[in-house]
């Protein structure tokens, strides 16, 4: 989840950080616990994203549950975690679907709002593994398709 | 939306038939007329429904279903330009497309600017030919005389017009 507050995951990425010479981005924004409106119970941001990368690792998820959970997601006041981006790529492979993939691609940025400059690039870094791997090509990569 | 289904009902009702066969107004999907389709099933490109329920092209060549069969193989067989164009038969705009600027703001802008000035020339037009004189009261003269018929009457020498003339010296203070 990429809620403004304090930083704390920077540190953590800094420890880490690869020898290769690769630019690595580390995102300056740190999680909270998500309030439900309704006054319900509070879900954790591990849970909301578990939930979603399920709804959409489903093997045999159809066109229409596709849409509905892009949809659905892109709703929320957030940019989706990369895991649940795989998810959905991986769900555009399973349904033939390399369009709503670049689709996908364009609403992160669309969603990251006025910090595009930031959040996009670190989620493509991000889920790299799964463009290559299953022969994705970015918006840009394509002349914006 | 809303607008596709508004301009496919004039056109329905002229010709007073309301079969089949007359289906192609506007945005008939399977051969149907316009005010029979669910409007959630038209395309539209929106930054917050990404993901419209039909595709943009729904009727394919052949060659476009064969691309599309080429699609359920191996994405990393597939060019540049194949992708390109298996995006534009799902999607009609990107999303950066439609949220571009149209600049439509210039043809309010003019459009309203346009009639304001019209509306200035036809009261030009009316004063000069169609509305009678302005009464005699109305001249410099007249109004003159009136002032000073008031500044002879004193009228307001306290706060208002009265106060305002040096009666010594017959000028304004």
């Amino acid at each position: 989840m990429f809620r403004a507050l304090a930083h704390c995951a920077v540190n953590v990425a800094r420890a880490s950080r690869p020898t290769v010479t690769q630019r690595v981005i580390t995102p300056s924004l740190v999680v909270c616990a998500q309030r439900n409106a309704s006054g319900g119970g509070v879900m954790s941001d591990e849970e909301f994203d578990s939930r979603w990368v399920e709804f959409f690792s489903k093997q045999d998820i159809d066109d229409w549950e596709l849409r509905k959970g892009v949809n659905t997601l892109i709703g929320y006041d957030l940019v989706p975690e990369p895991r649940i981006i795989v998810a959905i790529l991986q769900a555009c492979r399973r349904l033939n679907d390399s369009a709503s993939a670049v689709r996908v691609l364009e609403v992160i940025k669309s969603k990251s709002g006025p910090r595009a400059k930031e959040i996009y690039p670190y989620v493509l870094q991000e889920i790299q593994p799964t463009l290559d791997e299953l022969g994705i090509k970015t918006p840009e990569q394509l002349g914006l398709a | 939306m809303a607008h596709q289904l508004m301009r496919a009902v004039p056109r329905l009702v002229a010709r007073r038939a309301f079969s089949t066969s007359l289906a192609r107004a506007g945005g008939g999907a399977g051969g149907m007329p316009a005010w029979q389709v669910n409007p959630r099933n038209v395309y539209e490109d929106r930054p917050d429904f990404p993901m419209p329920n039909v595709p943009y092209v729904s009727e394919l060549s052949d060659a476009q279903k064969a691309l599309k069969a080429k699609e359920a193989g191996d994405w990393k067989s597939l060019s540049d330009e194949e992708l390109k164009e298996l995006y534009r038969l799902k999607f009609h705009k990107t999303l950066a497309e439609a949220e571009a600027p149209t600049g439509e703001w210039k043809t309010v802008v003019g459009g309203t600017s346009l009639i304001i000035a019209l509306t200035f020339v036809l009261y030009i037009i009316q004063k000069k030919y169609a509305m009678p004189a302005m009464p005699e009261t109305c001249n410099y003269e007249w109004q003159e005389a009136m002032m000073k018929k008031q500044l002879q009457m004193r009228n307001n020498p306290v706060e208002g017009l009265a106060s305002k003339w040096d009666y010594e010296n017959n000028k304004w203070k």
